[in-house]
């Protein structure tokens, strides 16, 4: 008897058709994390078709480079998910808590550098909504209209995102204790399947993010 | 079971994975290279292609059960009529003078309404209609002093090229002792603008030489 009889939920036939209930509803509930994210995308499209010259201005104190270097370490994040999957489905489990190790490394870069950016921002009087009030050299000549609007979007936008790293941060760690108490087989490991998943719509709405917020 | 499951190869992921740290590396230097109006439509593509290929490979929508295409797709969907609609309002809000095709329809034909209507043509008025409608209320003809100052010798006083303007725009110089800012309202409140020809005024100015 496999580990997967196990797992199987009375109310299903097979593991195959419970697995791809899982995994449809997990598509689900990517899309209503979509959705989510596309009202603030809306907010940017609509404020930037407005105001496009502010917006093309604002984004230059962000600091592509730090921008640029989290693109880079969520897409080596994404690829260790992408990996440690292929070796679930293979039962290498001990190569699984390597590459989800690593992947929480990748997490913890990005939300280091994340904080520099937000302290950065905040000491020179860069805040979100009404308490926007820049100062200092550089930042004094963006007390302009509509400057508030970009960075208030700036921040909704990567907090969001912020929080949902910080769940995916949690995730993981949560799937390094199951795979080290050996709850996971090449023959069921839906948890790591649907963790990727989540991930991997994390590092896509990133990938918009960077560009539109950093370099245009 | 895990044999329905397609393994996707390393090599795969690990050309995906390069593919798409080459494409951020495309994005930033297109992005410093000034492209005019091609800068944010270029930045737009390259994450689109970097989303496309983080799906279909990383996220497996390629060897998935197709179903999970049609959810994600439908999500799209949504989004983007979200973000079309809204831009439609935003931008073409109030707008009237837009000329595309089609939604431009009520400004269109309330061109065509303007073309139609015919421009009134004045009629000639004979100098002395003129005066007793429009002027004698204020300017008499025998030295007495009015609501403006009388028109007796006139044209000794100006030259018929000013007097014409002191018609046409008779706010610019006001002779002391005077209220400006008087005679256009009136001239304007009697329709002087609009019914009186070219032709009238050149002929009352004439005219206004022999009083």
């Amino acid at each position: 008897m496999s580990q997967a009889a196990g797992t199987l939920k009375h109310y299903f036939v097979t593991s195959e058709q419970q697995f791809d209930a899982a995994k449809m509803g997990m598509w689900l509930f990517l899309v209503t994390e979509i959705l989510l994210f596309s009202g603030m995308f809306v907010a940017y499209a609509v404020y930037r078709a407005w105001h496009p010259e502010v917006f093309a201005h604002a984004s230059e104190l962000l600091d592509w480079r730090l921008g640029g270097l989290n693109t880079l370490v969520l897409l080596a994040s994404s690829f260790t998910v992408a990996l440690s999957i292929h070796f679930v489905q293979k039962g290498q489990n001990r190569k699984v808590v390597v590459l989800l190790l690593i992947t929480l490394l990748c997490v913890a870069i990005f939300m280091v550098i994340k904080y520099f950016e937000y302290t950065g921002k905040f000491a020179h009087g860069i805040f979100p909504g009404a308490g926007y009030a820049p100062h200092g050299e550089a930042y004094a000549e963006y007390d302009i209209p509509f400057a508030p609007q970009f960075f208030s979007i700036y921040f909704i936008m990567t907090g969001i995102h912020g929080v949902h790293v910080l769940v995916g941060m949690g995730l993981f760690v949560w799937l390094v204790t199951r795979v080290v108490r050996g709850h996971f087989s090449s023959a069921w490991y839906t948890p790591v399947e649907l963790t990727g998943l989540y991930w991997h719509l994390v590092d896509i709405i990133w990938i918009f993010l960077f560009p539109l917020l950093y370099l245009i | 079971m895990a044999q329905g499951h397609h393994i996707i190869p390393i090599r795969t992921l690990a050309v995906v994975f390069a593919v798409l740290v080459a494409l951020t590396i495309i994005t930033v230097i297109t992005a410093r290279i000034e492209l005019g109006v091609a800068n944010v439509p270029l930045a737009l593509a390259i994450a689109g292609s970097k989303a496309l290929l983080v799906a279909i490979v990383f996220m497996a929508l390629k060897y998935d059960n197709q179903v999970n295409v049609l959810v994600l797709s439908l999500g799209v969907l949504f989004a983007v009529v979200f973000l079309s609609l809204t831009l439609a309002d935003t931008e073409l809000r109030g707008v009237l003078g837009i000329t595309d095709a089609g939604t431009t329809v009520i400004a269109v034909e309330a061109e065509e309404v303007l073309q139609e209507e015919p421009v009134p043509v004045a009629a000639y008025q004979a100098p002395e209609e003129v005066y007793q409608r429009y002027c004698i209320t204020c300017h008499s003809l025998d030295g007495t002093v009015g609501v403006g100052p009388s028109l007796t010798g006139l044209t000794d006083r100006q030259p018929p090229d000013s007097i014409l303007q002191s018609i046409m725009d008779p706010d610019v110089i006001v002779v002391s002792g005077y209220t400006g800012l008087v005679m256009q309202a009136t001239l304007n409140g009697l329709g002087f603008y609009t019914n009186v020809s070219d032709a009238s005024v050149d002929s009352l100015i004439a005219w206004l030489g022999d009083q």
